[in-house]
């Protein structure tokens, strides 16, 4: 497929952030293209608006790689951290015991331990190298909450050219005029503060915010869960509107899957910290292969009484559907471009479903 | 179909900092029994403010402006907070959109959802208690009115002896239907259990069969009973016996002999299940004349048939015979006092449409309810809302008309002042930036209509009923059921223990899994979803009769909203609720609505069934929330609505849509349009209906997509 020519500009790597014993994400690996819209799907507390927030390093990973353009921007430590603590633990432990082979032991640790802090220092050089990445901005699901109360509009939205150290004020007012022009609000909204705005406009000022940095990069984190339905049509056309004109590449995050399909070249499902199927938007509907897709699926409401009333709505019951006993299911390739977590036999089957 | 839930001409504001927010403005529909009403419209329409008012739980600063809201003969803006007391929750209950913030963070659930079952049932018993007495002593009155005082103490013989065995009756059917419902909970139990054991599942198979010995004990009503004594302890033994077997550690499944032992249960509780049901209703008299005589262990069906013709030659013959005699003497009365009413009425009319002065109109409405309530006929079960809101509704019309007399000269005096006050700021060149509230005059002949027609439909409803005949027996037959049922409720006393078993088969039908051990959970301790399960059981555990969803999937995503919509609609349907649902999004309700009300800056701007709205939509503002959302075949841009709602403390003139809406003419800024009937369930309320409009092409997007459901084949009739 033409995808393996096109310039990777984001690439996850193995990510895996683990609260104490909650594993949100767990080992979710994928690549997003220069100029396409990525997006994540999957219900609440699958692990998605983590995965987002471990990209523009709200959170420090627990262990995997992130690349931006090729550079590692950042890379989980704390496996490392943690590993190196145990090796300590035990040298201790063996040196206390005395047993003949205890040095050869010690020896070994001794080397496990050089290994991951030089791996360790890798990754912060890495870090420095990357410097602070402006490429790669976030729009936040609730735009009331995301808002600072007591700063005006002008603020809120220069706040980012402030940091970088822009200090001439005539020409930062010039840009943020300029940007609220291109999210459609006006001049005079620049000296108000945010809880003068309705729900649409607020978000449209989140979004005026990113893109004041010139980004490469959009998260977007549930922009429209939080609107009503006529203005999550304008917020969806902004968008569309803005991946245009400033050529933009999006991770769009969401649930509304009619909506992620409007919008999206491509389609990641998440269940439960797995990625577990990814494919083209149009691929994904035309064969969703994972159960738990086919699930999700089911489940879109649908604007017609009489569709609605014979639709039947799939089940997904992970015990029931998947035997891992034997092994471990990864994410293989079943199709070009069509990802689905599964393991030999189920591959097997998925392929057989999908006539090949 | 019997109507459930009314609601007419009602208009909300709140007063505010910065002037008043006209919230509703002036809606009307019919909630029908069993049925879905959803309300559709973006936040600021006014959806919620409408199912806040019917539970009247207004914020303080709402401004009732006038309406009705109309259940069960009631007037819900009428009655004092007493009587809403028991209304809210028993009879209309509320899901609310953040299924956290409306339970409480620190009671364990299983005691948030028996609070209300308890509760009720203390003040069901009183209440049935009172209904029963006040009906029977009625019925009683009307008897000896009729007969004579020669037969008074032969009726008032009767009425006592029935009272007794009503009561006695349902006592002995209460503790009946306790063993039936442990029994059919067992058996549940076991069939849950051999399934398990089938699929190879781990199981203490000791514990089981000990805890299934000690419930066998516990069903001891010797009317289910009688017949199985031997066959209980045989099998009880059997279970205990069964335990002394020897298992491995982490063994799964259960032994041969264990599943033998459960099978024999399992076959024992299940002929207990089918054995023929006494009918307590006849028995309790045969038992009440027979004292000492040991009824548990006759045959059933013939015991039964024995009872009734005992019944019917001792008691039931004479009682209903004058029965009868008191039922039709009531109704004679009150035709002969309908007749003076509509005499009166067609007084009242003239005199309401003459020249009317406050306090004259009012005493003379007075004097007119009276006479209407005197004339109601008491015996009739079924209350008919005309007359019974007949009171309430005069005044709210009589009311409604002299607010506005007041309001008019006033309303033209600020008109006049403000527009001096802008036409000066101006003359001096200034740049003004507010506007001149246009002029909001009430229409005063339109009012005093109403009240006439309030009158009318009184009048319609009597001239009906004067000449109509009525079946004298099938009355008493109802009369006889309705004092059955409420005796039954008399006797109904729920304990803790039962109410916990009824919490968790209601966690259970709400589909929380593990129901048992999650009755001791606290509210944090669930995801948002089987949050949101739980705070429907609670709506649920009153029994209520109307169902009031707000907004209940907003805060789930996909998967869960799907499922709880199927769960509403599953104990809808076997419930026979009824439900409003509000929601913002016109795709959810497709699914579950039977009728949709477009709500859009406090009006209906368009009502129909499911199919009327979503294949035929007719009101641009409609049109414009279909297509503003993609579906998933939609690739062209989408069709957003431009700006926001209007500033409702400036209601705009005309048609509110009208500053949004590319279809809008002249005639949209400058007066409202209205409702205009399309067909017998539909109605908008836009100008381009009226013949003279233009003809207007729905937007692409709306008719592609239906040519696309016809072609799915959902469309059939579309």
């Amino acid at each position: 497929m033409a995808e393996n020519n096109r310039e990777v500009l984001l690439k996850v790597e193995n990510l895996c952030q683990y609260f104490g014993r909650t594993k949100a994400v767990d080992d979710v690996s994928f690549e997003v293209y220069k100029g396409e819209v990525f997006g994540l799907v999957g219900e609440s507390g699958c692990g998605k608006t983590t995965t987002g927030r471990s990209i523009i390093k709200l959170y420090d990973i627990t262990s995997g790689s992130i690349y931006y353009k090729g550079r590692r921007i950042a890379a989980g430590t704390k496996s490392f951290k943690n590993e190196i603590a145990a090796k300590k633990k035990e040298i201790r432990e063996l040196s206390k015991s005395g047993s003949p082979d205890a040095s050869e032991k010690i020896a070994a640790c001794k080397e496990r331990i050089a290994e991951l802090s030089r791996e360790i220092v890798a990754a912060k050089a890495d870090h420095k190298k990357a410097g602070i990445v402006t490429d790669i901005q976030m729009i936040f699901q609730d735009p009331i909450s995301s808002l600072d109360g007591r700063m005006t509009v002008k603020e809120i939205i220069a706040e980012g050219l402030v940091i970088q150290g822009m200090k001439d004020k005539k020409l930062i007012e010039e840009k943020v005029y300029q940007i609220l022009e291109t999210v459609g609000l006006v001049r005079e909204h620049a000296g108000r503060y945010p809880h003068e705005f309705s729900g649409g406009q607020r978000q449209r000022i989140g979004i005026a915010r990113a893109i004041i940095m010139n980004p490469e990069l959009l998260i977007a984190d549930e922009p429209i869960s939080a609107l009503d339905v006529s203005i999550q049509a304008q917020v969806i056309n902004l968008l569309n509107e803005l991946r245009d004109t400033l050529d933009l590449t999006v991770l769009f995050i969401a649930h509304d899957l009619s909506v992620v399909k409007y919008f999206s070249d491509r389609i990641g499902v998440m269940y439960y910290g797995h990625l577990v199927e990814l494919a083209s938007s149009d691929e994904l509907f035309a064969h969703p292969t994972h159960p738990y897709t086919k699930s999700l699926l089911s489940a879109i409401p649908l604007p017609d009484p009489h569709l609605e009333k014979k639709r039947e709505r799939i089940q997904y019951n992970p015990l029931a559907e998947h035997d891992y006993s034997v092994e471990e299911p990864t994410l293989r390739e079943i199709t070009p471009g069509h990802f689905v977590r599964c393991n030999s036999v189920e591959e097997q089957k998925y392929r057989e479903e999908m006539g090949l | 179909m019997a109507i459930n839930l009314e609601v007419n001409n009602l208009r909300i504001s709140f007063r505010t900092n910065n002037g008043k927010v006209q919230a509703v403005r002036d809606i009307s529909f019919k909630l029908e029994q069993g049925k879905t009403l959803a309300i559709v419209g973006e936040s600021g329409s006014g959806k919620s403010v409408t199912s806040k008012a019917i539970l009247g739980i207004l914020a303080g600063n709402s401004i009732i402006e006038g309406g009705e809201i109309i259940f069960d003969g009631r007037d819900l803006l009428k009655i004092d907070e007493e009587e809403m007391y028991r209304i809210r929750g028993d009879k209309i209950a509320m899901i609310f959109q953040d299924p956290l913030s409306s339970l409480n963070p620190i009671v364990k659930i299983g005691k948030q959802i028996t609070e209300a079952m308890l509760l009720k049932n203390k003040a069901s018993r009183r209440e049935s208690r009172k209904d029963f007495n006040s009906l029977l002593a009625l019925l009683q009155a009307q008897m000896i009115a009729d007969c004579g005082a020669s037969s008074e103490a032969r009726i008032k013989e009767l009425t006592s002896t029935f009272n007794s065995f009503c009561v006695e009756a349902n006592k002995l059917e209460n503790a009946y239907n306790h063993a039936a419902n442990t029994v059919a909970d067992l058996l549940t139990d076991v069939e849950d259990v051999q399934f398990k054991a089938s699929k190879n599942q781990k199981l203490d198979g000791k514990a089981l069969l000990r805890e299934y010995a000690n419930k066998l004990k516990t069903i001891k009503e010797p009317f289910f009973t009688a017949k199985f004594t031997e066959r209980m302890a045989a099998v009880s033994a059997e279970l205990l016996a069964a335990r002394k077997y020897t298992a491995e550690k982490n063994a799964l499944g259960l032994p041969e002999s264990v599943l033998n032992a459960i099978t024999q249960l399992e076959n024992l509780l299940r002929d207990m299940q089918e054995q023929p049901r006494p009918n307590f209703f006849r028995i309790g008299f045969y038992a009440m004349k027979h004292p000492g005589e040991d009824l548990t262990g006759r045959d059933m069906d013939k015991l039964n048939e024995e009872a009734l013709a005992y019944l019917n030659e001792n008691f039931m013959n004479e009682f209903i015979a004058l029965q009868e005699r008191g039922v039709a003497y009531s109704h004679r009365q009150s035709v002969d006092k309908k007749k003076l009413v509509l005499e009166a009425l067609k007084e009242g009319k003239a005199y309401f449409s003459g020249e009317l002065k406050s306090a004259g109109a009012m005493k003379y409405a007075k004097s007119l309810a009276d006479l209407v309530d005197a004339s109601i006929d008491r015996l009739e079960i079924v209350k008919d809302g005309v007359a019974y809101t007949f009171r309430t509704s005069l005044n709210s019309a009589i009311s409604r008309y002299f607010a506005a007399v007041a309001f008019n000269p006033k309303e033209e005096a600020r008109f006049e002042r403000q527009t001096k006050k802008h036409d000066a700021l101006v003359a001096k060149g200034k740049n003004v930036e507010w506007k001149v509230v246009p002029k909001s005059l009430h229409d005063l002949d339109a009012l005093k209509n109403q009240i006439v027609s309030v009158l009318e439909r009184l009048e319609k409803k009597y001239q009906d009923d004067v000449v109509a005949t009525v079946d004298y027996h099938q009355r008493c037959i109802e009369i006889i059921d309705y004092l059955k049922e409420k005796a039954s409720k008399v006797v109904y006393k729920v304990t803790k223990a039962m109410a916990k078993e009824r919490a968790i088969k209601l966690m259970e039908e709400v589909g929380i899994s593990e129901a048992r051990m999650r009755f001791n959970q606290y509210p944090f301790e669930f995801s948002g979803g089987m949050r949101q399960r739980i705070v429907i059981a609670i709506a649920l555990s009153a029994d209520p009769e109307v169902l009031i969803c707000d907004e209940p999937t907003t805060a789930l995503d996909v998967t869960i909203q799907a499922q709880i919509l199927e769960l509403i609609n599953k104990l809808k349907n076997e419930r026979n609720l009824s439900v409003i649902f509000i929601t913002h999004d016109l795709g959810v309700v497709a699914n579950m609505a039977d009728d949709i009300a477009v709500m859009y800056a406090g009006k209906i701007i368009e009502y129909g069934t499911a199919d009327d709205v979503f294949y035929d939509p007719r009101h641009p503002y409609t049109w414009a929330l279909l297509s503003a959302m993609p579906d998933l075949d939609t690739k062209e841009k989408l069709d957003a609505i431009p700006g926001t709602p209007p500033d409702m403390r400036y209601p705009p003139a005309g048609d509110a849509f009208a500053l949004r809406n590319k279809y809008a003419m002249q005639i949209d800024f400058e007066q409202q349009p209205p409702m205009f009937e399309i067909s017998e369930t539909h109605r908008a309320a836009t100008w381009l209906l009226h013949p003279d409009a233009p003809k207007v092409e729905i937007p692409k997007a709306i008719t592609d997509r239906i040519a696309r459901m016809k072609k799915a084949g959902g469309a059939e009739n579309g």
